[in-house]
């Protein structure tokens, strides 16, 4: 596990294009988004999103600024987000301790094509959260696939 | 045959008395230490509520943590188990917290309960629904998507509006699920103690159990900061006793020596010791029979107050003639020596007037010392060494006293002199003779209330400085009438007049509020109907508002909350801004940064509201230490009147009377004006110091002049009590706690003037 961090941390461009899509219980129909995803360390991720709306999230630290506004909320009010921001930060920073502190970590496969199961710990988490499901090939990340406990799940797909 | 008899029998009366004492003192007393003990208990219900506010107020209660060092993971671990282990003391801390889960979830269910009455919201047709639902789908189509449930059991926002009172109080930033520094370096903790900031014992118990849990969890890079009230409490009391401790010994050492140097031996100089501790003990035990808690610097004060009963064995054991009994000799001065404490207690009665618990404390400990001290020496000390006798070598020393005083006597007009040019720097001075900061009186290290100013900023915690104080007839009623100052308020602010302000009413809103809320929430098929058309040509599917459906359906139907009924979560918040006090309730707000006093004073005059006061902790304080000091000082002066009629009667003459209370006032005088030039404001505790000087001028007037009171006077007597005092409060004077230092200076001043002054004006011997 470590060695894989250490592979992505070092290997993993940190500017990605994804597309992803939405099943949401509440509604009728799935979203499709897509836009880009910019992992800057220490903890920095930006989330470029083109459709279906033009918005820049960053999230810096544990909070969450839409549309390069000054004032942040806590990320802690999206357990969403915290599922994107633990797993992509603590996969790309190397930092195996923020990981292993909110997850249950499986890794399965083999260096060239692996994947990667979190399952949360803290209750907060799990209520919104049941698991996020990561597939690489070497130091490419290929999706992330996220499941909610209420049915809602996501999967997105990180383009070459 | 009877004489021996009635003295052991005496003798053995004492010790039983001692012991009763000693057991009283263990079985009752209970120490206790608080600066707010000199703040008055009587006034107006702002002044009380103040009082009260500042005692027992959150902002007093509350410890800062900062766990500094390490790694960042050592810390939040470190943050973690503390917050553990301190939440298990609930009977010391009212609160513990890191920002963490826990306290996060107890907030979110409490919040999302109660979340249709908390928030403000009157408006539910369909239009307003609409725009609430387009918001929600936005959301949703970001990466916060996940979360739709709980988005859609609260479409309209209900919670987050209902929690943003919470959230904006809730100051530092996190990480990780803890408290951090802004910069990240520091872990941090926010304590709150159920006992007041400024009781030294608790804040000591508190803050010895946070460190052995800190100890018992932290990495060993780590260090643990404490900062606030409390801490700052336990230093002021840790310096004043480590000071105490040092110069008490070098006092003990000097008086030991001249003492000794007087006696040529050591029996007379235990000897002089009995008095002191039997008053001591008598003190400590009445003041813990009739005060529930007797305050540190009662006690440490009151000590040093009746140490001035180290006079009593003097006078009577230098009065012993060669071959005369000590008895004999007590016998011979018991009127003067009787009037001089009787002067002494009238001085120090005054206290017991005031409305300050401190002070009242501090009447009654040093009266009842210095009664106990002087029985002591007037009946046991006399049964203890009853054929003691002075050195021969004493009489020559006599001889220089008697020459001393002569020479006073000749200079006795530079006495008026002084005393005319004393009045005349005090009304010069004017304005700036007193210092009524409470921080006068405080003996806190500057450095470590500077250091939680910082902290208290990285936190986000009000400073106690400016409040407005709305009183009703209960907490219900003064949190309603808050509400009619939030208009003012939001002028206030929007004009920044004022920085920020935080009132009990923006966390729970009067009952009045809340049902209107409630009023206003529709019944379910209204609800649902305005649903329906809201949503129309939305993606949403119906069934994901039926948590929302459901929840104001029961919100329609709660109880509303009551100031009595809020949750644990939410009492530790609201006890520091709303309280019962004096069986009014008082709600506090507080304001932090006041641009415009001027502004907000005029504005809240005109708001309306009936009984709401703008205070200025600072001003508002150091009022009330004027207004009281005012009253100390007509009681002083009047205590000097009636010290001037005891003695009068005492020597059965009016001329003899005013002859020796005037230079003692004269000496207090000048004192004070010597006090003001040295740039030193005068304190209430210097007051307190004056009248001891009113006290020991009596004694020292009493047996310095011939007044036929005394057959046989020693003039040594009065200038070896004067040496003692002067050494010992001179010692003080150099203390490092500036308090101590003050006080320390004005009766070592006083005393020297007190026995030159009353030298001067006494009576040549008539013999």
């Amino acid at each position: 596990m470590p060695a894989l961090l250490h592979t992505l941390s070092r290997g993993v461009s940190h500017e990605v294009r994804f597309v992803e899509v939405n099943h949401l219980a509440s509604l009728r129909h799935p979203i499709r988004a897509h836009g880009t995803l910019q992992f800057r360390k220490p903890h920095t991720l930006i989330m470029t999103q083109s459709a279906p709306h033009k918005a820049v999230y960053r999230i810096e630290g544990n909070r969450l600024f839409v549309n390069h506004s000054e004032r942040g909320v806590p990320v802690s009010r999206y357990p969403g987000v915290i599922a994107i921001v633990s797993g992509f930060e603590g996969l790309l920073s190397g930092n195996y301790a923020l990981l292993a502190h909110d997850f249950k970590t499986r890794l399965q496969g083999t260096p060239q094509s692996w994947r990667l199961t979190l399952h949360p710990r803290l209750a907060a988490l799990k209520r919104a959260l049941t698991s996020v499901m990561i597939r690489g090939q070497g130091a490419r990340l290929v999706t992330i696939k996220t499941r909610a406990p209420n049915g809602d799940f996501s999967d997105m797909h990180i383009l070459p | 045959m009877r004489q021996p008899l009635s003295a052991r029998g005496l003798l053995w009366a004492w010790v039983a008395a001692m012991l009763v004492l000693a057991a009283l003192v263990v079985a009752v007393t209970r120490f206790g230490g608080s600066l707010t003990a000199f703040l008055p208990n009587s006034g107006s219900v702002v002044e009380r509520a103040l009082v009260r506010g500042l005692h027992k107020g959150q902002a007093s209660r509350l410890l800062l943590l900062a766990i500094r060092g390490g790694t960042q993971d050592q810390r939040a671990h470190a943050s973690r188990q503390l917050v553990r282990r301190l939440q298990a003391h609930h009977q010391v801390f009212a609160l513990a917290t890191n920002g963490g889960q826990d306290a996060a979830r107890g907030f979110a269910q409490f919040l999302t309960r109660y979340r249709y009455l908390l928030a403000p919201r009157t408006t539910w047709s369909a239009a307003a629904l609409r725009a609430d639902l387009k918001r929600d789908l936005m959301i949703l189509e970001s990466p916060a998507a996940l979360s739709s449930g709980a988005i859609l059991a609260d479409p309209t926002g209900a919670l987050q509006a209902a929690g943003r009172p919470w959230i904006q109080s809730m100051g530092p930033k996190t990480r990780h699920g803890i408290w951090v520094s802004p910069r990240g370096h520091a872990a941090l903790l926010l304590v709150e103690t159920r006992q007041s900031g400024f009781s030294a014992s608790a804040q000591r118990r508190a803050l010895t159990i946070i460190h052995k849990a800190f100890m018992r969890v932290a990495a060993p890079a780590l260090t643990l900061q404490i900062g606030g009230t409390g801490a700052i409490t336990v230093a002021a009391n840790a310096k004043v006793a480590r000071s105490a401790r040092i110069l008490t010994v070098i006092d003990v050492m000097l008086v030991a020596a001249i003492l000794f140097f007087v006696y040529r031996s050591l029996a007379p100089l235990l000897g002089s010791l009995v008095p002191l501790l039997t008053g001591g003990l008598a003190a400590t035990a009445v003041s813990g029979l009739v005060f529930s808690e007797l305050t540190v610097t009662t006690l440490g004060f009151g000590t040093m107050l009746i140490g001035v009963a180290m006079d009593y064995p003097t006078y009577v054991l230098l009065h012993a003639r060669p071959g005369e009994h000590v008895g004999a000799a007590a016998r011979r001065i018991s009127r003067a020596l009787g009037l001089a404490v009787i002067a002494m207690v009238i001085g120090f009665s005054t206290m017991l007037f005031s409305h300050l618990a401190g002070l009242v404390q501090l009447g009654v400990f040093a009266s009842v010392g210095l009664l106990g001290a002087s029985l002591a020496a007037r009946f046991i000390l006399p049964s203890l060494m009853p054929d003691w006798q002075p050195h021969a070598d004493l009489s020559r020393w006599d001889g220089r006293a008697q020459a001393a005083t002569a020479a006073m006597r000749r200079g006795r007009m530079a006495v008026p002199i002084a005393v005319l040019a004393a009045l005349g720097v005090l009304y010069v001075k004017g304005g700036s003779v007193w210092n009524d900061h409470l921080h006068a009186l405080s003996p806190a290290p500057r450095a470590l209330m500077a250091e939680t100013g910082r902290m208290a900023s990285e936190f986000g915690v009000p400073g106690l400085s400016s409040l407005l104080v709305v009183i009703g007839p209960d907490r219900e009623g003064a949190l309603h009438a808050s509400e009619g100052l939030v208009p003012t308020l939001r002028r206030l602010k929007k004009d920044h007049a004022i920085g920020s302000y935080d009132l009990a009413a923006a966390y729970l809103p009067s009952v009045a509020v809340q049902t209107r809320r409630q009023a206003a929430l529709p019944r379910h098929a209204v609800l649902l109907a305005n649903l329906r058309r809201a949503a129309a040509g939305l993606p949403f599917r119906m069934r994901a508002f039926a948590p929302f459906l459901a929840a104001v359906h029961e919100a329609r139907h709660m109880a509303p909350l009551r100031p009595s009924t809020v949750p644990p979560v939410m009492r530790a918040k609201l006890s520091g801004l709303l309280m019962t006090i004096h069986g009014h309730g008082v709600a506090f707000i507080h304001l932090s940064g006041v641009q415009a006093p001027g502004v907000v004073a005029r504005l809240v005059r005109d708001s309306g509201v009936p009984d709401a006061h703008y205070v200025v902790v600072k001003r508002a304080v150091s009022g009330l230490l004027a207004h009281y000091r005012t009253a100390l000082l007509h009681d002083s002066i009047l205590a000097g009147l009636l010290m001037a009629l005891v003695i009068a009667m005492g020597l059965r003459s009016w001329r003899e009377g005013v002859r020796l209370v005037v230079p003692m006032a004269g000496a207090i005088i000048v004192t004070a004006a010597l006090l003001v030039l040295m740039g030193h404001g005068l304190t209430l505790l210097n007051v307190v110091a004056l009248l001891l000087i009113a006290g020991l001028g009596m004694g020292y007037a009493l047996f310095l002049g011939d007044h036929g009171l005394i057959s046989e006077r020693r003039p040594l007597a009065p200038w070896v009590c004067a040496a003692t005092t002067v050494t010992g409060f001179g010692v003080m004077a150099t203390a490092p706690v500036a308090l101590l230092a003050s006080v320390g200076l004005t009766v070592s001043i006083g005393a020297l003037l007190a026995l030159a002054f009353t030298a001067a004006w006494s009576h040549a011997s008539r013999s």
